[in-house]
């Protein structure tokens, strides 16, 4: 068993908004970082909402740990932390009193552990949570999805509302939790530069399908921007072209190989922030590279 | 599912006080226990609602090793516990107020408890239901109203239907607190079915 997640044909169809999550196929192999990249309504907490069991779905099927997951059977979520970008914990308790909260909610709780982030992370035990910002609130979730013996972390923008400082702190911290090849995680963010530094691969969703899964040094190595005309455009090949985007004469194109590149053709460095914004606005980008 | 009724508590901590306060001065006032006691209960069971919709909780309640039927029944349970438990409380205040040992009579106890499964049976599939925090200060305020309403309701029936009246009058105490527990149970049983139903098919 190599994957602690296995997401195998995930559809949900929303009839209100019309939106559908298609058959979504991806899997999370143990000691991985997963980043989950698209925009606001891409369909990004859909699939998590899907795994986690809070939305249902309507085809497919989920595989974690091993096991198919059964919203009848939840003990399994012992072994998953969450953090939702829109979750709060009651804010009249304090740092202590969540920990007596989650102590009862949690076999595996470790208060130990608990203490650790809460010193590391730098928050107040005693302060009511209705007092923290939201950076504070964002690390009191990280904190309690990481002390309770999880596996599997499942984080929707959790570096969100995070200073620089404390992003880095943080990503620290999930690189340590996959160190020992027994633990993963898949996360979300809008700010890909936390995605580029940790996530082993990288999952690009666009209108609730998955346009690109990618191995991030697979991605660095092979995969380019480049700058070109029309006429040398036409010249790559079509395989190697994932997306376009045309700004005055010149085009702008993602492509998976940059090793066989026609004449003409221009390198340019890229993030994957560049990347992220090809392939959402841009044409022809309907492949899917796995 | 206990630990879940303890979460309510926890995180209804700082309002506890509050509720004692009120219960102290409604028995001060001699006012109806079991008016107070049921109120009580209910504000407990309907805060915990406020607090899981206001933080958004139910996504992360869903998160967590609970199924839903469990989450929908923590609720059910816990209006039996915090209407014994405002019971237990109500009998140290009184005996307290009044210097002596005060127990609720069985008839009051089987009433409150009765009348807090039947309140209860009425709102928790409404709340679950239609997800509106302002449904919880509706169902309080309609709670006191029709307290206070209650014997001016019975003075109707009284006058107009008197046999319903007499029929019950004349029914021994037993049959009578067994008759209403029976009928409180059974519409209990069936709000916490529903409850489970509708909550099973919502969307998070």
């Amino acid at each position: 068993m190599s994957n602690i997640l296995e997401v195998d044909g995930l559809r949900k169809v929303y009839a209100k908004s019309q939106f559908v999550l298609k058959d979504i196929d991806f899997s999370i192999p143990y000691g991985s970082i997963v980043g989950f990249i698209g925009e606001n309504g891409a369909g990004k907490t859909t699939t998590m909402g899907a795994i986690l069991g809070t939305l249902k779905k309507d085809r497919g099927a989920i595989t974690i740990f091993g096991k198919k997951v059964d919203v009848t059977k939840p003990k399994i979520r012992e072994d998953i932390g969450v953090v939702f970008d829109d979750m709060n914990f009651s804010s009249h308790l304090n740092v202590d009193q969540l920990a007596k909260v989650m102590k009862n909610i949690y076999q595996q709780w470790d208060n130990d552990k608990y203490n650790h982030y809460i010193q590391l992370f730098s928050l107040p035990k005693k302060q009511k949570i209705a007092g923290f910002s939201r950076g504070m609130s964002m690390k009191l979730s990280i904190a309690v999805a990481l002390s309770h013996g999880a596996k599997l972390l499942i984080l929707d923008e959790a570096t969100a509302g995070l200073d620089p400082v404390a992003r880095d702190d943080i990503l620290e911290v999930f690189i340590d939790f996959v160190k020992d090849k027994d633990h993963a995680i898949f996360l979300s963010s809008h700010i890909t530069s936390d995605i580029e530094k940790i996530a082993d691969e990288l999952i690009f969703i666009k209108n609730g399908e998955i346009i690109l899964k990618v191995n991030k040094d697979e991605l660095l190595h092979n995969y380019a921007i480049v700058q070109c005309r029309s006429d040398t455009f036409h010249e790559i090949n079509e395989d190697d072209v994932l997306a376009y985007i045309t700004k005055d004469e010149m085009l702008n194109v993602l492509v998976s190989n940059k090793h066989g590149l026609p004449r003409g053709c221009q390198i340019s460095d890229f993030t994957i922030d560049d990347i992220t914004l090809l392939l959402m606005k841009g044409e022809n980008n309907e492949r899917t590279h796995s | 599912m206990f630990h879940l009724i303890k979460k309510d508590l926890i995180i209804q901590k700082h309002l506890l006080l509050l509720y004692l306060i009120m219960l102290t001065i409604f028995i001060y006032f001699q006012n109806s226990s079991v008016f107070i006691i049921v109120l009580i209960s209910a504000i407990m069971t309907l805060n915990s609602f406020y607090y899981d919709d206001f933080f958004n909780a139910h996504k992360l309640m869903n998160a967590l090793p609970f199924t839903r039927k469990e989450l929908v029944s923590a609720k059910f349970i816990g209006i039996i516990v915090f209407t014994s438990a405002t019971m237990i409380v109500f009998m140290i205040v009184s005996s307290i107020l009044n210097g002596g040992i005060v127990l609720l009579a069985w008839q009051w106890i089987v009433f409150s408890l009765a009348l807090a499964m039947f309140y209860g049976a009425l709102y928790i599939p409404l709340i679950y239901k239609l997800a509106n925090q302002n449904l919880i200060s509706i169902f309080l305020f309609i709670y006191v109203v029709t307290a206070i309403l209650i014997p001016s309701i019975l003075d109707y029936i009284n006058e107009y239907f008197p046999n319903i009246i007499l029929f019950f009058y004349h029914l021994p105490d037993s049959q009578l607190y067994s008759l209403l527990l029976l009928i409180s149970v059974i519409f209990y049983l069936l709000s916490w079915r529903l409850s489970i139903k509708i909550y099973e098919e919502k969307e998070l």
